[in-house]
């Protein structure tokens, strides 16, 4: 039989190897679509195998080369690092897929597929990392690997937008590895468990030094993940790159650098920092501007890709909104909404891109009676849309039904209001584009809805939306366990 | 009093370079338009934190960490290996950058930030 304990380092190791045989194997591009394609299937289902091995004997811990911590390099898969590395490897199959069969729109395609398989793979490694140094190795090659793959369109625009991204995750990098180096100072350990360990004895004596770590990896990983000051490069970059990669970044990178900061300042510096410090506060503030803000600049939007990315800005919002209020509902809503934002703005995305691409329209006014000519993507729209609101139903109104309930449970009743009020925002913002869709005077007969296999990924995600809104007690169990392990 | 705190700066001479150097790179890559200059301020940033990181493992006096008669005193290996890896990771973000600006300079004629920001015609909301 075969055995799970190497799992979750073949996971990485499958598309790291795969992300340099494409690029070779270029010249036929049929195999090169067929191992990308096979590497994506392949790590689904290793996910879905160590998801089931941590649910049913806890957390894996995986020594690389046979070296034990604190010497050696450790994978560890605990239940937050399954259920993330689970929604990284469904969620980048159903992209991998688009991106075979959409309509071309990069110069290189087996480049593309390279740079999108080295960036999954640096997301599982992130989630998965034991040890803070890994963290960072794995956070560079996706911050490079996510850069890349919005310049790789080549457009103007494009370029302009990626290099802003890198130089500012390269500040971002510098903080977080400032911040490590601080970290080591104090506790002499890099890896996260025995951190731990040293900070609950050392942390009291070297105040400071934890103090300034925290504010470095705030900002660093606050500027990857577009924390709401910090989201000036998230707009610009995810309209300009192309409609794969849009998906990618929006619905799963900026999430996995939450899930760093969330590894690094809740599970290795431990909660009792946050009864000390008031980072809680400067958190929820934050979060709370991302989401009121990032609102009205979504309001005023005429691009529908620019909408997206504004309304990611405000989703950032409340995955830390929900971290932040640290009550159990409250944190297993964030848990909840790495998972269904992933869904909801990966379809949006992915079905905005086969529009722009069918009509070659850019903006909402532009849409008129667009519906009527691709019934089926502007359901699938129309349902994420609905989805964002948060109407019952669909996957949206368990993530906020759970954050507005964890905001009750904290005893800090402002925030319900407020993710309320954000809904309704929402629908300020989502709705044009549905109404305009199916209203107003036909669209040129020309534009026709687009082949089966690139509407396959749009029903796959759109049956998700549904699933989860009805649904939502298949996948709690891991929520559960994560959300506690977290609280820890 | 004074002599007591120039002591102490004294002491953490290399962490005070570091910061020195990373608030001088800060600084250059927010205040100067042109690209390549910002890229240089990032690269003395990371240098920055690289000798701050390189200063934690550092013990005066102390030796390449190899088992040898006579030799008591050992400089902590594990910085020095870690930054041998940063500074891969800086080169190739550097290498990365430099080809989008080839790239920028392709597209719009510059390599200053504001010109670039003034033909694409600025919308940042």
């Amino acid at each position: 039989m075969f055995s799970l304990s190497h799992a979750p380092i073949l996971m990485v190791v499958t598309l790291l190897t795969a992300g340099f045989i494409v690029p070779l194997v270029r010249k036929h591009l049929l195999v090169a679509k067929a191992l990308f394609l096979g590497a994506g299937l392949l790590v689904t289902i290793l996910s879905f195998l160590v998801a089931g091995n941590v649910l049913e004997n806890g957390t894996m811990v995986y020594n690389v080369g046979g070296w034990a911590a604190p010497h050696g390099i450790v994978l560890v898969v605990d239940a937050f690092a399954a259920y993330v590395s689970l929604v990284i490897s469904v969620i980048s199959l159903v992209i991998f897929w688009f991106a075979v069969f959409a309509p071309r729109e990069v110069k290189y395609e087996a480049g593309y597929y390279a740079l999108i398989l080295l960036l999954t793979a640096a997301m599982h490694g992130i989630v998965m990392a034991g040890d803070i140094f890994n963290l960072f190795v794995f956070v560079e090659i996706s911050s490079l690997a996510a850069v890349a793959i919005i310049a790789v369109k080549g457009t103007k625009e494009s370029v302009e937008a990626s290099f802003r991204y890198l130089i500012l995750s390269a500040l971002g990098s510098g903080g977080l590895l400032f911040s490590i180096a601080l970290l080591f100072m104090v506790t002499g350990h890099l890896n996260m468990d025995f951190m731990r360990q040293t900070l609950a004895v050392t942390a009291g004596q070297y105040p400071l030094n934890v103090l300034t770590a925290l504010a470095f990896m705030v900002v660093g990983l606050g500027v990857k993940s577009a924390l709401f000051p910090l989201h000036i490069w998230l707009p610009d970059a995810h309209a300009n790159a192309p409609t794969a990669s849009s998906a990618l970044l929006s619905g799963l990178v900026v999430k996995v650098y939450i899930v760093a900061f969330i590894r690094i300042a809740y599970m290795t510096l431990g909660m009792e920092l946050f009864y000390l410090l008031p980072i809680r506060q400067i958190l929820l503030v934050m979060a709370s501007l991302a989401i009121v803000a990032g609102s009205v600049f979504a309001i005023v939007q005429d691009n529908i890709k620019r909408l997206l990315a504004f309304s990611t800005v405000v989703q950032v919002g409340y995955i830390f909104l929900g971290f932040s209020l640290l009550s159990a509902r409250a944190v297993e809503g964030a848990v909840w909404h790495i998972l269904i934002h992933a869904i909801m703005k990966t379809l949006l995305f992915l079905a905005v891109g086969v529009v722009i691409h069918q009509s070659g329209y850019k903006k909402i006014s532009q849409l008129h009676g667009l519906g009527r000519r691709m019934p089926l993507t502007f359901a699938c729209i129309t349902l994420g849309a609905l989805s964002m609101v948060g109407i019952p139903g669909t996957a949206g109104f368990i993530s906020k039904l759970y954050l507005a309930l964890g905001a009750l449970d904290a005893g800090q009743a402002i925030f319900a209001g407020l993710i309320l009020l954000s809904s309704l925002l929402s629908a300020v913002y989502y709705f044009p584009l549905i109404i305009t869709a199916y209203f107003g005077h036909d669209a040129s007969p020309t534009v026709s809805e687009p082949s089966i296999a690139v509407q396959l990924p749009l029903v796959v995600l759109s049956l998700a939306v549904l699933f989860y809104g009805l649904m939502p007690s298949v996948l709690l169990p891991l929520v559960r366990q994560t959300a506690a392990l977290i609280m820890r | 009093m004074s002599v007591e705190i120039l002591e102490r700066l004294y002491g953490n001479i290399y962490y005070l370079t570091s910061v020195i150097l990373f608030v001088i790179g800060f600084h250059t890559m927010l205040t100067h338009r042109n690209l390549i200059k910002k890229l240089m301020a990032l690269n003395i940033m990371d240098t920055a934190i690289f000798l701050f990181f390189v200063a934690i493992g550092y013990r005066e006096g102390g030796q390449a960490p190899i088992l040898l008669p006579g030799v008591e005193r050992f400089v902590n290996p594990v910085p020095s290996a870690l930054i041998l890896t940063g500074i891969v990771i800086s080169v190739s973000f550097t290498a990365f950058a430099l080809a989008l600006v080839v790239l920028l300079h392709k597209h719009y004629g510059t390599i200053d930030s504001d010109e670039i920001i003034a033909i694409r015609g600025k919308k940042y909301v």
